[in-house]
């Protein structure tokens, strides 16, 4: 599930968002810049492409006035606040990747532009929600028998929320496969897709989430460690399946430190 | 067709940290706009267990490195490999250092102004 780096963008992510995400050597991206007082300069981030300057070396320069794009963003202000940080004239101490992207906020301005309303409902959603950071963070103490502090918990939630995504986009797909294969016990699916008038296939059952949890779980078998919990059942492909479950299964949640 | 056949282990308790949560962000991420109960519980669990399999992660690149003390850093090297999550936790740390910075020279601008005011 996780694409070698490509200039290619992935099905759902917005185009801002994804080029943090993925290293794409020498693309426009500039690197963040260093000539901070406060801030320590940032370490040589593995996202983000260093062509063939030295990471301390400022590369982009304080932003020019927020780009005619952004007015546009001023009735949907109105209608709610968040306006997706295509109008923000970044702080003066930002880092280079605020201030350098201003085509990207033109760019992403013109796209929420483009939506229909299902569509701007949706990526409000997306943009809004988050993983509530008290129990993230209760989980972690729990598995830890530490305290984490407030920047563990924040990233735990950054890429959970991610991984959320994954499995979504993943069940989805799933269901689309299941439906257009038509198999025997899949019937319900032909059903919803002829009764919906929107085209959907109705909502994901729990099925369709365990199926793209265990597909998740052998593409990524040496970068996630998902041991046991759910379908230990593939145990055949891990090789070593009995041990790899029972690791994991120490009543509800394991503790390591005692 | 559920595929937890095999090896299943006790569960003591049904959590549901997420539901609340969960239910907007399987809409966001392309659900229907009113998602199955027994669906978001599943997803609670999926994901539940994705967080504390991280966290074993984590805590095994601590004890690596000799330390009790999880730190964000672990996070990142656990998460090494997967070039999507690494970014995102990346740029949260630049976020919320940037906020952090932003609040500070505000609070100074808002000294600065009160000594001002005071001074008159």
């Amino acid at each position: 599930m996780s694409s070698p780096p490509s200039a290619s963008s992935p099905p759902f992510y917005p185009p801002g968002s994804h080029k943090r995400r993925i290293s794409v050597t020498g693309s426009s991206l500039p690197p963040p810049t260093a000539k901070k007082p406060k801030i320590p300069p940032p370490r040589k981030l593995s996202t983000f492409a260093q062509p063939s300057s030295h990471p301390l070396r400022q590369t982009s320069f304080p932003p020019d006035p927020p780009p005619p794009g952004a007015k546009e963003d001023e009735e949907d202000d109105d209608a709610r606040e968040d306006d997706y940080g295509t109008s923000t004239v970044p702080a003066e101490g930002a880092t280079g990747n605020l201030g350098g992207e201003d085509d990207e906020k033109i760019r992403l301005s013109v796209l929420l532009d483009s939506f229909d309303s299902q569509q701007t409902q949706r990526y409000e959603a997306f943009r809004r929600a988050n993983l509530n950071k008290a129990a993230v963070k209760k989980l972690a103490n729990q598995v830890l028998s530490q305290s984490v502090t407030v920047g563990v918990g924040t990233a735990i939630c950054g890429f959970s929320k991610v991984f959320t995504g994954e499995i979504v986009e993943l069940a989805l797909k799933v269901q689309k496969e299941w439906a257009d294969a038509d198999v025997e016990g899949e019937g319900i699916e032909n059903v919803r897709k002829r009764t919906k008038s929107d085209g959907s296939l109705g909502p994901l059952l729990p099925d369709h989430l365990r199926e793209a949890a265990r597909r998740y779980r052998l593409e990524l078998r040496g970068a996630v460690g998902f041991r046991g919990s759910i379908g230990g059942g593939c145990g055949n492909a891990l090789g070593a399946g009995p041990g790899v479950g029972g690791e994991g299964a120490i009543g509800g949640v394991g503790r390591l430190f005692r | 067709m559920a595929a937890d056949a095999g090896i299943r282990r006790p569960r003591t308790r049904r959590q549901h940290l997420f539901a609340k949560e969960l239910k907007s962000l399987m809409y966001a991420f392309g659900d229907d706009p009113d998602p199955l109960p027994e669906s978001v519980q599943v997803l609670d669990e999926i994901v539940t267990d994705y967080i504390v399999d991280m966290c074993h992660d984590a805590a095994r690149m601590a004890s690596r490195g000799g330390r009790n003390k999880i730190k964000v850093d672990d996070f990142k090297f656990a998460l090494r490999k997967d070039q999507r999550k690494l970014g995102r936790v990346e740029e949260l740390l630049i976020m919320s250092k940037v906020i952090a910075d932003a609040r500070k020279q505000f609070d100074d601008k808002q000294e600065v102004s009160d000594v001002a005011s005071a001074g008159k």
